[in-house]
């Protein structure tokens, strides 16, 4: 089943595509990898899902903003690309949790969009190499920060 | 930003980002070459059988007592090292994918050789030497993920780009001495040539488990 299919069937709503916040573009293409900028839990409000992860939100909030995340990356995508559906499969991931020191869960948090990704693409193009790692303080206190690397046909 | 100012792209200078934007700087120099190519369009191509024509009567030409570099399943055994127990996939994560002749390793995290986890915040909990033993562990459970995912080591043409991340507080500099734990397993493995890429070395405010080091990789691989 194809990706946008798929997107439907789980009836998934993306939020606006994000626009750049500061002196980058959201994807860059080069031949058939593109690489996706650091994108943070935009939902349809055009507002962000912030707080530390273990200390203004629990686990849920923080997989919630992850795949808060998954779905902004799913609407860049479908801007730069035109259709979901030129994705080959996700390459890797690097998932940032903006985490109090003590907090140790990040594969969960990640879980969250890494989840999305399998459920919209599949379990083998939807699973790719991935990081995942605490960083604090990430701008303007999004919970989580995800960028992504995908081969597309 | 770092703390100093200094822009995040030259984090091996020794400060510590604690985070890194939305924006990155993603330098690999492969891809770099790849534009400059296909900005070049035909006389880049033609640049490109000229040289290959050029290296295949260099080498046909060759001394044949010239010293070829060890195999890096050679400087392995060579080196008396031993590897881990490859990484497994899990539901949501795969230790590396192959696009190309490029290999993508996921984040791989400090294991002592029994297994354990090295836990703890380098420049607090562990040393500066601890951190790098830490960080060449790291290197050798990469080196076990590509070959359980190769066949062979040899299939490494070169390393593209680490990304170097240690669990260390706020203040701490001493980044990139740690992650060289990563960086010259490499070059003894590898040999300078291909074992030396593009890095960054970074602090992170935690990681899973609370381990020392997580490294994420790049490789060009022989197809």
């Amino acid at each position: 089943m194809s990706a946008e299919s798929r997107l439907l069937e789980l009836k998934l709503e993306l939020p606006p595509a994000p626009k750049p916040v500061a002196v980058y573009k959201p994807a860059v293409v080069v031949g058939n990898i593109c690489y996706v900028s650091g994108h943070g839990p935009l939902k349809s409000d055009k507002t962000m899902m912030t707080g530390v992860v273990g200390k203004e939100t629990d686990l849920a909030g923080g997989q919630a903003a992850a795949r808060q995340c998954g779905l902004a990356i799913l609407a860049t995508l479908r801007s730069e690309l035109g259709s979901l559906d030129r994705v080959k499969r996700l390459v890797k991931t690097l998932g940032m949790v903006n985490t109090a020191q003590d907090f140790y869960d990040h594969p969960k948090v990640i879980n969250g969009f890494s989840e999305l990704m399998r459920d919209v693409f599949g379990e083998d193009a939807g699973v790719g190499a991935r990081s995942a790692v605490g960083m604090g303080p990430l701008p303007g206190n999004i919970s989580v920060e995800v960028e992504c690397i995908f081969e597309l046909h | 930003m770092t703390k100093d100012g200094s822009p995040p792209s030259v984090a091996n200078r020794g400060s510590p980002i604690r985070h890194s934007g939305f924006g990155h700087s993603f330098v690999i120099r492969h891809s770099s070459f790849v534009i400059v190519l296909l900005a070049a369009g035909c006389i880049s191509v033609d640049v490109t059988r000229e040289t290959r024509t050029a290296s295949s009567a260099a080498q046909a030409t060759a001394p044949a007592n010239k010293a070829v570099a060890p195999s890096a399943e050679a400087r392995l055994t060579e080196l008396g090292l031993k590897l881990p127990e490859a990484n497994k996939p899990s539901a949501t994560l795969t230790p590396i994918v192959i696009v190309g002749n490029l290999a993508f390793v996921s984040g791989h995290t400090s294991r002592a050789a029994d297994g354990k986890a090295i836990t703890g915040r380098v420049g607090e909990e562990l040393t500066v030497a601890q951190g790098k033993d830490a960080a060449r562990q790291v290197g050798l459970s990469v080196l076990a993920t590509l070959r359980n995912e190769l066949g062979s080591l040899d299939r490494v043409k070169r390393v593209v780009k680490t990304l170097g991340m240690v669990n260390s507080p706020a203040g701490f500099k001493e980044q990139p001495q740690v992650i060289n734990g990563f960086s010259e397993l490499l070059i003894e493995v590898f040999g300078k040539e291909r074992g030396l890429g593009a890095r960054s070395a970074v602090g992170v405010a935690s990681l899973p488990g609370n381990v020392a080091v997580e490294i994420e990789a790049i490789f060009e691989i022989e197809r």
